[in-house]
């Protein structure tokens, strides 16, 4: 009745799509995993003695502890919280509310509550990870004074 | 459309991601313990399969695209009555453009493309009168047709029906992959060999969906368990295909420049004269 409301284009068209971006986002994010453990296997492998313990996913990969946030892992690790927080919740909200005429608005408040959990956790680990690089730092300067 | 449906979907995702990557190494196995059945189809053993997961080269962006597409394609396929990923109204026709993209991925000489644009093409060919039979690209529709035993299957349908499924066995036979070239540039990792082993079990996949009854068994009071039905049938074609590929005069990458697609033209042509002529229905 309400004059704004959109016409659905094809109500089964939005869930179809819904499921297929749904489908190729568990695809890629299969990929992630393998990619993150094919990763962990080789450091083990390897036996780098300059990467830590408990990798975490912002930890510099250069060898030099004072070097920034490795961009590769930032991008790595943005592009899966980006996937994982962003297609599957867009894709239920979408499949609730459409032709809702707030839908533009609630999915903005959807991709906020979902990004807010991953942003603080991006804040933590790389705390962590710059501590832990100080630290290092700190212990090589300390043989050579 | 039931609740829940991206959640499930992202789940299948998942689910094809991970037999797909799982895949070669089965092959890998089952080649230990047969290497005459492998004798003309390249597979990778288990410790070249553990090398490439270890320390296989970095994937290029082409096959990493090749290969979501093809697992995507995979989860469209369905294991029974709903079960895939999504219930597209023009299935087949993303399936046959995702196996367009999954292709490109094997590799980019012109013999291969030539070959791979031959496959496609006979494999579209043999599945149109399906198209023509179901009046749409619903890949459940193909499954739903075929109910009711080994008498309704798309397979005893008609002759024609039945030249186009071994038409399609021989293609599929035909484009095995080829393992990597390194004169040609091709680089092998661990989801270029996914790709490269799990073309054939998609292929092989689709083949039970549209000709195999799908998810029904030989005979109604068997039905159920669909998944293993379809898992048994999809096993069942993968051995034709390979013995296939140890008969040269089936499976020759020749036949694929116009051998193969031609006898696909002469069935899907005789297969829509049949069916005006019956009037044949679903």
């Amino acid at each position: 009745m309400t004059s704004s409301s959109p016409d659905p284009i094809a109500p089964g068209a939005a869930f179809q799509l819904a499921a297929l971006a749904a489908m190729f986002g568990g695809v890629l994010a299969a990929a992630a995993c393998v990619g993150a453990w094919r990763r962990i296997v080789r450091r083990r492998l390897a036996g780098a003695a300059a990467t830590t313990t408990a990798p975490a996913p912002t930890a510099a990969r250069s060898a030099d502890p004072t070097a920034p946030l490795d961009p590769a892992t930032r991008c790595r690790f943005a592009g899966a919280v980006l996937l994982a927080m962003l297609v599957l919740p867009t894709a239920v909200a979408v499949r609730q509310l459409w032709p809702h005429p707030d839908l533009g608005w609630r999915l903005l408040a959807v991709w906020l509550f979902s990004l807010a959990p991953s942003a603080a956790a991006w804040l933590v680990l790389a705390g962590a990870a710059e501590r832990r690089r100080r630290a290092e730092l700190t212990d090589r300067r300390e043989p050579r004074s | 459309m039931n609740e829940g449906m991206p959640a499930r979907a992202f789940l299948w995702g998942l689910l094809a991601a991970g037999v797909l990557i799982v895949w070669p190494w089965c092959l890998g196995w089952m080649q230990a313990r047969r290497p005459g059945w492998f004798s003309r189809a390249t597979v990778p053993t288990r410790e070249a399969f553990g090398a490439l997961w270890r320390c296989g080269e970095r994937e290029s962006p082409r096959v990493l695209l090749a290969w979501t597409a093809l697992a995507g394609a995979a989860a469209l396929l369905p294991l029974g009555n709903g079960w895939q990923a999504a219930d597209l109204d023009a299935g087949l026709l993303w399936l046959l453009v995702l196996a367009v993209v999954a292709l490109t991925g094997l590799s980019l000489r012109p013999t291969e493309v030539a070959r791979a644009a031959g496959g496609l093409l006979t494999l579209t060919l043999c599945l149109a009168p399906l198209v023509l039979r179901t009046a749409g690209l619903h890949l459940g529709d193909l499954g739903v047709a075929q109910v009711g035993g080994v008498g309704n299957w798309f397979l005893l349908r008609d002759p024609f029906l039945l030249a186009g499924a071994a038409i399609y066995l021989c293609a599929v036979a035909a484009l095995w992959p080829a393992p990597p070239s390194s004169s040609a540039g091709d680089r092998d990792g661990l989801f270029a060999a996914s790709l490269r082993a799990g073309l054939p079990l998609v292929l092989a996949h689709l083949f039970t969906v549209a000709y195999l009854g799908a998810w029904w068994a030989f005979v109604p009071a068997l039905d159920g368990l669909t998944w293993l039905q379809t898992g048994l049938k999809t096993a069942v074609v993968l051995g034709v295909v390979l013995w296939l590929r140890r008969c040269p005069a089936w499976s020759a990458t020749a036949h694929l420049a116009w051998r193969l697609p031609l006898a696909a033209l002469g069935a899907c042509v005789g297969a829509a004269i049949w069916l005006a002529a019956t009037g044949a229905a679903l």
